[in-house]
């Protein structure tokens, strides 16, 4: 965690500085690995061979794809370690209220389905 | 003996919380409030894209269902939308652009990044526009079937968000010409961008949930059997409990 004493500026506090932010190289760099993988995505939903790993795969690309954004477009891999914190807390809740939210409409189905066994 | 600092040398001119603006009072975090209070405002907007994308997730079945069509995979058109995640993704390297030549103190070449981000980003929405009108003679709308209120909502509040965007960056580009977004102002253009790759983001997700990722009988089928086993599950529990 980045230290608080401003006194003593941490490793991390010396990365807020804009000069460690990456070049236009890089993010050109960035960019291109961006679309390589979005065209992998489209490419594989294509393939039939792979319709039985598709939605791992295609989970596991854009996972690639957001981690990429938010870590050197945004910032958060160079910023002060706090943003991420707050940052990882709304995307905590966000993917808990879509499993909360699955979880309630698939008994919500189970109901239906049992007591039309009934 | 307490140690006495002075914040005004440490934060307020030596590092200020990496927002290049020298003049800004000090925080105890060390992070500029403005910035913060953009990442926080993102945190919450993650909840309300979650809780739209499941609500997206959980009805575009049910409508299969009911058999109340069209349905998804008679309508989405991937090539057409993999050019227009293809745009978007462009505008986010365009923005991050902008920023860095502001950075470097570089007037005229911030101001052509910005310019172009707001073009990607309105070409974008003409892309939804489109496809919007192309759905609705398909004869899906908001009233259609769950799957049409669902995927109205949740794109329509993206493409919303990207308008928002677009209006802003068009605004400080306004500015810009007017001589107000100097080195010293990245900060405005770096929360603007924040707001941008967000926007961005949040499309990388819709565009795998929603577009890539296909319904099929298949999946209902292991819901089916997922379905059985939880309620044997519970049956089994309701004897002992």
């Amino acid at each position: 965690m980045a230290s608080r004493n401003p006194a003593v500026p941490s490793a991390e506090h010396e990365h807020d500085a804009h000069g460690s932010h990456p070049g236009d190289r890089t993010y050109i760099r960035i960019a291109i690995i961006l679309s390589i993988i979005t065209a992998v995505e489209v490419l594989i939903y294509y393939i039939d061979a792979l319709e039985g790993i598709l939605v791992p795969a295609l989970i596991i690309l854009s996972l690639a794809k957001f981690i990429i954004v938010i870590e050197y477009f945004m910032h958060l891999k160079f910023d002060d370690r706090n943003l991420t914190y707050i940052f990882m807390c709304g995307l905590g809740l966000a993917l808990a209220t879509f499993v909360v939210l699955g979880i309630i409409m698939h008994y919500d189905k189970i109901d239906t389905f049992v007591s039309n066994a009934i | 003996m307490a140690q006495v600092v002075d914040l005004t040398e440490t934060h307020g001119v030596g590092h200020d919380g990496g927002d290049g603006h020298s003049g800004h009072p000090p925080t105890s975090t060390g992070i500029n409030h403005r910035k913060m209070l953009m990442w926080l405002f993102l945190a919450s907007d993650c909840m309300f894209f979650g809780s739209l994308i499941a609500t997206y997730m959980i009805y575009r079945g049910r409508s299969e269902e009911m058999g109340i069509g069209p349905f998804p995979h008679e309508l989405v058109d991937i090539p057409y939308t993999s050019v227009s995640a293809f745009v978007l993704l462009m505008s986010s390297l365009t923005m991050v652009l902008a920023l860095s030549a502001l950075q470097q103190g570089n007037i005229r070449n911030s101001r052509l990044w910005i310019a172009a981000t707001a073009l990607l980003g309105t070409v974008f929405l003409g892309g939804q526009w489109f496809e919007f009108s192309e759905f609705y003679h398909e004869g899906l709308s908001l009233h259609t079937n769950m799957y049409g209120a669902s995927f109205f909502t949740l794109t329509g509040f993206h493409g919303f968000h990207v308008t928002i965007g677009v209006l802003w960056l068009i605004s400080l580009l306004f500015v810009s010409l007017r001589g107000g977004l100097k080195k010293e102002d990245s900060l405005d253009l770096e929360i603007a961008g924040l707001y941008w790759h967000f926007v961005d983001i949040v499309w990388i997700v819709i565009f795998t949930l929603v577009y890539l990722i296909p319904y099929e009988e298949k999946t209902s089928e292991a819901g089916e059997h997922a379905m059985r086993l939880v309620s044997f599950g519970s049956s089994l529990l309701s004897r002992f409990f």
